[in-house]
């Protein structure tokens, strides 16, 4: 199991690398996934909270590990759908400040609800990253592209938020999980009152 | 660790390739048709969702479905030659992307012929999609080794992707593979609305 | 040696080798070709064929004399053979050229006057003439020579209206020619360019 971890983790760091993408113009298809890509992680309100629906996962461990990161970029394919198509979700930005709140403290207080519940709660959140990701995609050069380098960048940052989570597999490991819970909480709170 | 061991010898197998990436963009047509599906992420998703899927079903499903899309694509693309497809390859591609990713995200055991259904249409819609770039006087032999390039580059990313879907299909109840096919559907998805809503506004 | 720890060797390299080939991925493939015409005329001052140049790109003009023998001896015989290929190709995509006469298409016969040669920037030169079925007065009409690739994978230019001849009759009753270019359409990531030459003789 431990090496199957350490397997994971050098899986986690390789896929992290931003590659040679980083190495082109930007311009037609290779322009639309990098700036697809960095659309989730430039954006630090949603880095925390993807980070924390992998945590989440990890921390309530099977089936939730695989559920919550699944429910979350599916359902997010549905606000983008609503923002493609011009349906109007009130309060984007508060939605997306507070899922940061929300699933930082369920980190921090180490909340298990039962599955199904923390599922809705994590596709509630979703469908305001969605919205937010759906109505810059007509506007990128490559849609396809975008939409993948956007998907792409969210699964990796799932990813490497369960790689945090199986930290929990270690005593240490859970304060620091749960400390990186407690300061997803806190941008979020930062992020509700405008500072970024 | 021994410096000959085979893990060792594949990496640097591997790592020698590097510089093909390099020289490789333009130097002659088989290479051109082998990296002709990397420029249309309609087929990139479609084929990465259906190794996924391959993968997790194991090698009993796999060893029926992989000849079997080689087969319908090398005969596919070359139809290309005599015929053109009519239809709109992302309105087919995306959306069975996006079944192939809840097919993994569910990880059911399948019968083989789903699989094989999915590979037939993909190959099927990948091949008639790439035709030749149509070059007048260009010559035969250059036309059959950019065919072949995107014959091969189709099968290796299915045998590599699969491979490592294989490898990676029980570890942590799969959780990998079933976030890959939830990004394929997400992905998938998204674009085929703005196709549809482009569409419905152009 | 065992599947799995086969797979985890070829997966970490496997990837890295995937990220870094993304940084050779070609843009497609896309040629260029540089148009000079001239208007052919009768003694009775008809318009009976267009005089064409296609000046190919290094790329393109590499790619398609790929493999000839291009010695002292056997040059003019390896042209000559590939500029039959080269004119087949040419008229199945009707030499990419439209003739409007007050927006009314005309009709070409056989091409039978035609060479092809290498000039001095080893680039290829295709000269030949496109004869009309039938001749046609311009005086008082006006002609529109459209260029273009409806696949996209060519951008065939004039450049400018420097490279439309009229001739010495026709200079003397039609007004300069002028150039319009548009985008009409894109296809597979590139952009079809159309280029009409409009020789207004009214």
């Amino acid at each position: 199991m431990a090496s199957q971890m350490k397997y994971l983790l050098i899986i986690l760091l390789i896929l992290a690398l931003p590659g040679m993408v980083l190495a082109h113009t930007g311009e037609g298809i290779t322009g639309g996934l990098m700036s697809g890509f960095m659309h989730p992680i430039a954006g630090l309100d949603h880095v925390t909270a993807m980070i924390a629906v992998g945590i989440l996962g990890a921390f309530l461990g099977k089936p939730a590990i695989w559920v919550l990161p699944v429910v979350f970029p599916l359902v997010m394919a549905f606000g983008g759908v609503l923002g493609l198509v011009g349906v109007p979700i009130p309060f984007i930005e508060i939605g997306i400040a507070v899922s940061s709140i929300v699933l930082g403290l369920m980190i921090l207080f180490a909340v298990k609800f039962p599955l199904w519940i923390t599922a809705i709660i994590v596709a509630a959140f979703a469908i305001f990253h969605g919205h937010a990701h759906g109505t810059e995609l007509p506007k990128a050069a490559n849609a396809l592209s975008y939409s993948v380098g956007f998907v792409v960048s969210t699964g990796l940052l799932h990813l490497a938020g369960i790689g945090i989570g199986e930290l929990i597999r270690w005593p240490a490991g859970q304060i620091i999980a749960r400390a990186i819970g407690g300061i997803i909480a806190l941008a979020g709170v930062g992020f509700l009152t405008g500072w970024s | 660790m021994k410096i000959l061991s085979t893990q060792n010898l594949l990496i640097a197998l591997i790592g020698s390739l590097l510089p093909m990436s390099a020289w490789a963009a333009g130097t002659s047509f088989f290479m051109k048709g082998f990296y002709h599906p990397t420029m249309v992420p309609a087929h990139l998703l479609s084929l990465f969702a259906l190794a996924l899927l391959m993968g997790q079903q194991g090698w009993r499903n796999s060893r029926i479905v992989l000849p079997l899309f080689l087969f319908v694509l090398i005969a596919s693309l070359a139809m290309t030659r005599y015929q053109t497809a009519s239809w709109n390859a992302e309105l087919i591609l995306l959306p069975l992307a996006a079944v192939t990713g809840i097919l993994v995200i569910f990880k059911w055991d399948l019968s083989v012929i789903v699989p094989s259904i999915i590979a037939i249409i993909a190959a099927i819609v990948i091949g008639m999609d790439s035709s030749v770039p149509r070059i007048p006087g260009l010559q035969i032999a250059k036309i059959y080794s950019h065919l072949a390039g995107s014959a091969v580059f189709g099968i290796s990313l299915l045998l590599v992707i699969g491979l490592i879907a294989l490898g990676l299909r029980n570890v942590l109840d799969g959780v990998i593979l079933r976030i890959l096919g939830a990004w394929s559907t997400a992905g998938a998805v998204l674009v085929v609305t703005l196709l549809l809503v482009g569409d419905l506004n152009p | 040696m065992k599947l799995t720890p086969l797979i985890k060797s070829v997966t970490a390299p496997t990837l890295v080798l995937l990220f870094a080939m993304q940084s050779s991925f070609a843009a497609g493939f896309h040629y260029q070709l540089d148009l000079t015409a001239k208007l052919v005329n009768n003694p009775e001052n008809e318009l009976t064929a267009i005089q064409m140049s296609w000046i190919y790109d290094k790329e393109l003009s590499a790619i398609l004399m790929d493999g000839e023998d291009l010695s002292e001896a056997k040059r003019e015989a390896s042209l000559k053979k590939r500029a039959a290929d080269i004119l087949s190709g040419l008229s199945d995509v009707k030499y990419f050229t439209t003739l409007l006469l007050d927006k009314n298409a005309l009709e070409f016969a056989d091409v039978e006057k035609y060479q092809l040669r290498l000039n001095k920037e080893s680039r290829l030169q295709m000269n030949l003439t496109l004869p009309l079925k039938k001749s046609h007065t311009l005086k008082g009409h006006t002609l529109d020579i459209v260029v273009t690739d409806d696949s996209a994978v060519g951008l065939a230019t004039f450049i400018d209206t420097s490279h439309m001849l009229l001739g010495e009759k026709f200079k003397a009753t039609c007004k300069a020619p002028t150039l319009v270019q548009k985008q009409l359409a894109e296809i597979d990531g590139h952009a079809q360019i159309t280029e009409t030459m409009t020789i207004n003789c009214q």
